[in-house]
């Protein structure tokens, strides 16, 4: 037996149409006679069996053929032939059935940690995802009817938290903070506030607003713009206040209230998420008390801010008054930070945010001096 | 037509045409029996229809102003350039004359002349016989631009573009001449293709999950091959979902038919075979931009060849062309 094997027709082409079986299979092609043409992109070849043979086709007419592919056989006789055949199946022509045997590179790995065979995830059929590998692996456990898959951004802000919780030793302190003068300004609210006193703070507290690098520096940020804590429902965003020195409390009201739209239709552009060098966590339903928050890497910090409380205290002549306060926190990278700092830096913004002169300064629009005075 | 070659389609859609209206004529230089063509797809014409088809001196801006005097006469008419690096010699007679006398002469002339053209690098045929030069086109005036693929029937966009009474370039990726035709249904084992919009809308490439899509690519026809070698690896490399967008009318563009994909996209890459700059990708990615602005995560990628003249060397060549690896490059640094 013989193999029909693809010459080199031309330095062009990446491979041939075999256009025509010049003989039958089954058919004796006498030695030095043509079996088949080959067409390249620019002309046609003959292809010359060196010795002769009865011929067996492993490829069809119009079939694309390579180098040294095999196109064909030449058998010493129809016997030979035959019992060639008997042994080994001809190659398909046709690909085998859609999409089967292609798994992921994602789908093998799980299913190496699972202990499944390769077997069972082609049976799958289609395309084998590392979905499919969960959902065959929560089959088996009896877990499939229970089992909710977080999203991709899900998935994703778990892999944050996970890497603050990790590498993080956070540390926590909180002040009481008067929220009665915010009633007075414009939206009413204490976000815009806090944010514009966690801006003003810069000065005084740089670290809070650095990374740290290696364990040994300190980098200070080149934009100093805040990330706000946003879920509508869909996953936890951390959404960026750019820098807000040179905004008034509306106009930072009006950015949040841009972010809150696009964490509802889930529209968020990157650059609405990218470049913050410091946090804040808002959280400000009626009575919760306090949050605790994540840092996220590679911030210092987080400021939280948790809601309305309506309480009892007593004015300058000892009569009982009532009050709204807020609790106002900051959990801080203790590598950087320490409890003295935190304390500091907090009754700054608290001395800001209780401040009525400070707050109505807020509310317009800071020409570009005072806005890099501030 | 099972086991089809595109050279083969796009002979038997020059045959339909020739013979559809004794009015149409072809012109190209070596376009007559036994060689039939640069690439063959002329074999047989000049046998079949003796007085359509004419073979031509080497003088691409003389072969295009016969072909448009007998435009102006009202007969259809198709050029083939042997290669498309030549239409910057016809560049004169296509901007200033084809596609200027649709509108010049103070009432609407039809003008019907389509240039075919062999474009595209991967035959080692160097700097002057490889090129894309689709962007030197874009924006003329009356002009059409088209590409042919392994979606698309040749004859309806041949045919599309004979009748529109505007001249039209049909660019041909040499490559794909001796590739299967595939037009719609499964291709390989990943993916199926679809027209969902007619034989002259663009193809829609989807694999086993069409509803999911993390990225959206958009390519010509002479692009889809390696486009589809990417969209496999980015899912069974790094399980991203690709749906594969192949326009046969690159210009003008029509943003509609690809809105909805993009605007669902995280990631929509617009790839082509020219050098960077002023290109197809970019005009493209900006009627998107414009389109979607707002409702795009992120801008819109374009890949390119690198700006270099194409060498011959073939491992050269390789470096300059746009491989599946540069598409799945871009598309990972994008959703990184």
């Amino acid at each position: 037996m013989t193999d029909i094997v693809v010459p080199k027709v031309n330095t062009n082409d990446e491979s041939y149409v075999l256009t025509d079986w010049l003989f039958a299979d089954g058919q004796e092609v006498p030695a030095d006679a043509a079996v088949a043409v080959l067409e390249t992109s620019k002309a046609t070849h003959e292809l010359v069996a060196e010795q002769s043979g009865v011929l067996h086709r492993l490829v069809a007419e119009n079939a694309e053929c390579k180098q040294n592919d095999v196109i064909g056989r030449l058998f010493a006789s129809a016997a030979e032939r035959d019992a060639f055949l008997a042994t080994e199946r001809t190659a398909p022509e046709a690909a085998g059935p859609p999409a089967d045997g292609l798994i992921t590179d994602a789908a093998r790995e799980e299913a190496g940690r699972h202990g499944i065979a390769e077997s069972e995830l082609l049976a799958l059929g289609g395309v084998v995802r590392v979905g499919d590998v969960r959902r065959l692996v929560a089959e088996r456990d009896g877990t499939a009817d229970r089992v909710r898959p977080l999203s991709r951004h899900e998935q994703a802000v778990a892999a944050v938290v996970s890497e603050a919780h990790a590498t993080v030793p956070a540390a926590f302190t909180a002040v009481k903070v008067s929220a009665d003068r915010l009633r007075d300004v414009p939206p009413a609210r204490p976000a815009e506030a806090v944010i514009k006193a966690i801006r003003q703070a810069y000065d005084e507290f740089p670290l809070f607003f650095g990374r740290l690098r290696e364990g040994r520096e300190v980098v200070l940020p080149d934009r100093i713009d805040i990330g706000v804590t946003i879920d509508a429902g869909h996953g936890l965003y951390l959404a960026t206040v750019p820098d807000p020195a040179g905004l008034s409390l509306s106009q930072v009201a009006e950015t949040l209230d841009r972010h809150h739209r696009s964490a509802l239709t889930g529209s968020f552009l990157q650059a609405d998420l990218d470049g913050s060098c410091i946090g804040l966590s808002v959280n400000t339903y009626t009575d919760v008390a306090l949050v605790v928050p994540l840092i996220f890497p590679p911030h210092v910090a987080m400021v939280s801010i948790g809601g309305p409380q309506r309480e009892l205290t007593l004015d300058r002549d000892g009569r009982p008054v009532t009050r709204t306060v807020f609790t106002l926190g900051v959990a801080y990278d203790h590598r950087v930070l320490g409890g003295r700092d935190a304390v500091r830096f907090l009754k700054h913004l608290k001395a800001s945010v209780e401040n009525r002169d400070r707050l109505q300064q807020w509310t317009t629009t800071p020409n570009a001096k005072e806005a890099t005075d501030d | 037509m099972a086991g089809e070659r595109v050279v083969e389609a796009l002979n038997r859609g020059l045959h339909d045409l020739l013979g559809r209206d004794p009015g149409t004529v072809l012109l190209g230089e070596d376009v007559l029996d036994p060689y039939g063509g640069a690439f063959r797809a002329t074999k047989g014409l000049s046998t079949r229809f003796p007085d359509q088809v004419l073979s031509t001196p080497i003088s691409e801006n003389g072969i295009v102003g016969v072909a448009n005097g007998l435009a102006l006469t009202g007969r259809r008419v198709l050029v083939e350039m042997m290669f498309g690096d030549f239409l910057l010699l016809a560049f004169d007679q296509i901007v200033n004359f084809a596609a200027k006398s649709v509108s010049m002469y103070g009432r609407r002339v039809p003008l019907r002349t389509v240039v075919r053209c062999p474009v595209g690098g991967g035959r080692g045929y160097g700097p002057t016989h490889s090129q894309n030069p689709q962007k030197h086109l874009i924006g003329v005036p009356h002009l059409a631009l088209a590409e042919m693929s392994a979606f698309h029937d040749p004859r309806h966009v041949l045919a599309d573009l004979l009748d529109r009474g505007e001249p039209a370039v049909f660019f041909e990726d040499k490559i794909l001449y001796t590739q299967p035709v595939r037009g719609e249904g499964r291709i390989d084992r990943l993916w199926v293709a679809e027209l969902p919009a007619g034989p002259l809308g663009p193809a829609v490439l989807t694999t086993d999950r069409p509803d999911t899509l993390d990225c959206l690519i958009v390519c010509p026809g002479g692009v889809a091959g390696r486009a589809m070698r990417a969209g496999a690896e980015l899912l069974l490399r790094h399980e991203l979902e690709t749906q594969i967008i192949v326009p046969s009318r690159l210009w003008p563009f029509d943003t509609k038919a690809v809105l909805d994909a993009a605007g669902r996209a995280a990631v929509v890459c617009v790839v082509e075979d020219g050098p960077a700059g002023g290109g197809w990708g970019t005009a493209v990615a900006h009627e998107l931009h414009t389109a979607l602005w707002g409702q795009l995560s992120r801008p819109v990628v374009t890949v390119a060849a690198e700006p270099e003249v194409i060498p011959t060397a073939p491992h050269l060549e390789e470096t300059v062309r746009v491989g599946p690896e540069k598409i799945v490059a871009a598309v990972r640094e994008a959703v990184r």
